[in-house]
């Protein structure tokens, strides 16, 4: 059978046993589930055993693109990693870049199912259709860019997925990395990695993908180039990156002090933020694809860290770490980012859970002789590296931290821990509704299953301060109906932020099923009219727009099942009760949890009506949050039926 | 007036649209494998290296061939193989230093870089200038702008008398 957009074959790795098996990709439930997240979701239902532990060696990992990757659509170079993460306990896709997934589609695969563990360090070496378990005992114990340099000499012009020391150890926040240019995993895929052995995936394929219809694929795909070459942002981006958006970032992000405290911007921007990242030297680099590539590799030059070069998705993640920790200058921010990215930790998570440390020690709750005399002092960069060492290590007191807040509960008690943090399902949010409104972005936090995360909801209210006019278009863009739209737009604060995050997470759903990077410059570029015709045109199978939006929601839906499957529901998408405390900022005002257009303070219940309306908007339960069986037969979802009514208790 | 490629090796960013774009046009599927070019990560010296036939004036391809199956098509200035006089003895690829001619064994025959027929796909699917398609006086004009940028900057660290 002639596959077209999908390359055609699954491959099936048992670590355990050494066994090798491809199988042919069945198209229908590719289709049905259109690939990347979607599918994978699909998969871990079946091959995931309920209720496991997420490092038991049954526990699958499974990597995978769409249809899309592989083509010359700009900006599809997506790979997934679906799993049940350590940190929350859920399952979810995390998604990663750069050449991996691009290499497995050239290689003739879509995904590769990984299950098992090995007797010793391995790593998977995929060339085509030749498929081998490497000895990776030279590689045990090196760090992220080690290891892949070293995969990188081994095998040429490939894709490397790699882990560090972090997930040697099974970190709980350990993650992976992708050709040093992308993270995966967040929320402990290199943990589950280094579970199984398994140091790295390499991939290189010399492989075609076929389109069912070029001239018409080839027509969406000039049209993109067309309108990238004509945008007038196009340089600034390739040239600040991820920071050329800083303005916003730095607002989103400028929370310290366990989020008690918003320092002064100002200040911010001269030590760590743009000013100082214009001083470091740059070399732009992006994922196979891309028409407007934002990844770097940063060097610092002047002062201590002179000469540290670091490369990195983006220089933003050190400054988020060094904001926090008050790092002096844009080296330090450098040097504790790349330490980061060695050891392979999720930076945004360690930069709470290390701020969390150096706030109780600063309020006199925890002395440094109480964490085995391991440096507390905010604003000393050597003592940050200490602490990640420890914590990639699980030496000492980094034997907590390595299990994220699941050791800080093990060490403060459960209800310190609420008090003190804004958990949401056992991990940080990044998006802190009460310095930017609950916008999309925040209140997704709350119900994107996986746990929360940067990328869960955007599009639309991505960027602070948006028009509503400005807003609508982009709900048409998305894919909204006119019905949706306007049901999302019903609300005294203009949006009704339930609503509409049920349409940014079919979006996101989409683009993370299709391959498509949801970054927001790459995202801006994409219509559900242009997604229809690629994904047509590609796989020789139509789908409309209302049509693919169907699909998107079967995928949510499919992944909301396999968490309900791990007991997930209403009680996990509550608020923390910080989101209703104020932040003071550096002049002393208060600042409150308020809606987008900052119309009015938020209480609870304004929140819990949001969450009765999401419920209403995707027809699941409101008082469980559980997809219904009406909804999931809707949806084609019989199967799943089965396991709806658990979390009612 | 003759046109080049000209390559900014230090604006390309890895992105393989020049690759995809070649194999497509050339194939009529997406590849790394079947394009007429290659971008090399060297990580070493952090660079992206764009490899790619540079139409020689003196190609080691064409005195290497015995059956005189390669010459310059005078329109475009690319260097070409007459698949009628090729036998496949695959010497060119040996001999060339950039690796620009190999044997694909789909359609058993030498493929190599021929610049479109003088609209060359890459140059117009690369969006960050390191490739250009430009008549041969400007590329050398646009060289020395180029390092004319670096020259002003050593000179002025350098005390004027």
């Amino acid at each position: 059978m002639e596959y077209f957009g999908y390359a055609g074959k699954e491959l099936y790795i048992d670590l355990s046993t050494g066994e090798i098996e491809e199988k042919p990709l069945d198209l229908d439930m590719a289709v049905k589930f259109l690939g990347g997240m979607g599918i994978q979701q699909r998969m871990l239902y079946d091959l995931l055993p309920a209720g496991i532990d997420a490092f038991a060696p049954e526990a699958p990992v499974i990597f995978g693109s769409g249809p899309l990757t592989g083509t010359g659509a700009p900006g599809t170079p997506r790979v997934m990693a679906t799993l049940k993460y350590p940190e929350t306990g859920a399952t979810g896709s995390g998604g990663g870049a750069m050449r991996f997934g691009f290499m497995l589609k050239l290689a003739g695969y879509d995904h590769v199912v990984i299950r098992g563990k090995a007797s010793k360090p391995v790593y998977v070496k995929i060339v085509d259709n030749h498929v081998e378990l490497c000895d990776a005992k030279p590689l045990w114990g090196k760090d992220i860019v080690e290891s892949t340099e070293a995969l990188w000499d081994a095998h040429g012009d490939c894709g490397v997925i790699a882990m560090g020391q972090a997930g040697e150890h099974l970190g709980k926040m350990a993650q992976a990395a992708c050709d040093l240019g992308a993270s995966i995993g967040r929320g402990g895929l290199a943990g589950i990695m280094g579970s199984k052995n398994l140091k790295a995936l390499v991939a290189s394929g010399s492989g075609s993908i076929r389109v069912a219809d070029p001239e018409r694929f080839n027509k969406v795909r000039e049209s993109l180039f067309e309108r990238a070459k004509r945008y007038r942002f196009h340089s600034d981006i390739v040239r600040y990156g991820i920071m050329e958006n800083w303005r916003n970032y730095s607002i989103q992000f400028g929370y310290k002090n366990n989020r008690t405290f918003i320092p002064d911007l100002e200040e911010i921007d001269r030590a760590v933020g743009f000013e100082a990242y214009k001083e470091l030297d740059k070399k732009a680099f992006g994922c196979p694809s891309c028409f407007i590539v934002d990844k770097e590799v940063v060097e610092a030059t002047s002062g201590k860290f002179k000469g540290t070069k670091w490369a990195t998705p983006a220089y933003l993640n050190a400054a988020m770490l060094a904001m926090k920790f008050e790092m002096k200058n844009a080296g330090e921010a450098v040097k504790i980012g790349e330490a980061t990215d060695r050891y392979g930790i999720d930076n945004l998570g360690a930069s709470d859970l290390i701020d969390f440390l150096y706030t109780l020690h600063e309020e006199g709750t925890l002395t440094e002789a109480d964490v085995g005399n391991l440096p507390l002092k905010r604003g000393d960069v050597d003592g940050v590296l200490t602490l990640l060492q420890k914590m990639a290590y699980r030496e000492g007191f980094g034997n907590e931290m390595a299990d994220g807040w699941d050791g800080m509960k093990r060490v403060f008690g459960e209800e310190f821990i609420a008090r003190k943090s804004s958990l949401i399902k056992g991990r940080e949010g990044v998006w802190e509704p009460r310095i930017s409104g609950l916008g999309t972005n925040e209140f997704a936090q709350l119900v994107y299953p996986r746990g929360p995360n940067a990328e869960c909801g955007g599009s639309g209210l991505y960027t602070l301060g948006q028009p509503l006019d400005t807003v609508a278009r982009h709900a048409e863009r998305m894919g909204m109906s006119k019905e949706a739209i306007e049901r999302s737009l019903d609300s005294p604060m203009k949006i009704n932020i339930g609503r509409f995050v049920t349409s940014s997470e079919n979006w996101l759903a989409l683009f993370n099923s299709l391959g498509i990077c949801n970054r927001h410059v790459n995202n801006r570029f994409y219509s559900i009219d242009t997604i229809s015709e690629l994904f047509s045109a590609a796989t020789g199978i139509e789908r409309n727009p209302e049509e693919l939006m169907v699909h998107a929601e079967r995928v949510w839906n499919a992944f909301k099942m396999v968490n309900v499957r791990e007991g997930f529901s209403r009680k996990d998408d509550e608020p923390p009760e910080n989101w209703f405390e104020p932040m003071v900022d550096y002049k002393g005002d208060e600042h409150y949890m308020m809606d987008y257009y900052r119309t009015k303070k938020l209480n609870r219940q304004d929140v819990d009506q949001w969450l009765n309306d999401y419920y209403d908007e995707r027809g699941w339960n409101v008082e469980t949050g559980i997809p219904t069986e009406d909804k999931l037969i809707q949806l084609g979802l019989e199967e799943l039926v089965v396991d709806n009514t658990r979390g009612q208790k | 007036m003759e046109h080049i490629i000209l390559l900014d090796y230090q604006k390309c960013v890895g992105c393989r649209q020049c690759g995809l774009s070649c194999s497509f046009c050339k194939e009529g599927a997406f590849s790394l494998g079947k394009a007429r070019n290659t971008v090399l990560w060297v990580h070493r010296a952090e660079i992206f290296l764009p490899m790619r036939c540079q139409h020689c004036e003196e190609p080691p391809c064409g005195d290497v061939c015995p059956m005189d199956a390669i010459s310059r098509n005078e329109e475009t200035g690319a260097i070409v193989i007459d698949k009628d006089r090729c036998i496949g003895c695959k010497m060119c690829m040996v001999v060339c230093p950039f690796g620009a001619i190999t044997w694909d064994a789909d359609s058993h025959a030498m493929i190599k870089c021929d610049l479109c027929d003088g609209e060359p796909e890459c140059v117009k699917h690369c969006l960050y200038g390191a490739l250009s398609w430009l008549p041969a006086d400007l590329a050398a004009v646009t060289q020395r702008q180029k390092g004319a940028g670096f020259v002003a900057e050593a000179l002025s660290m350098v005390k004027q008398a």
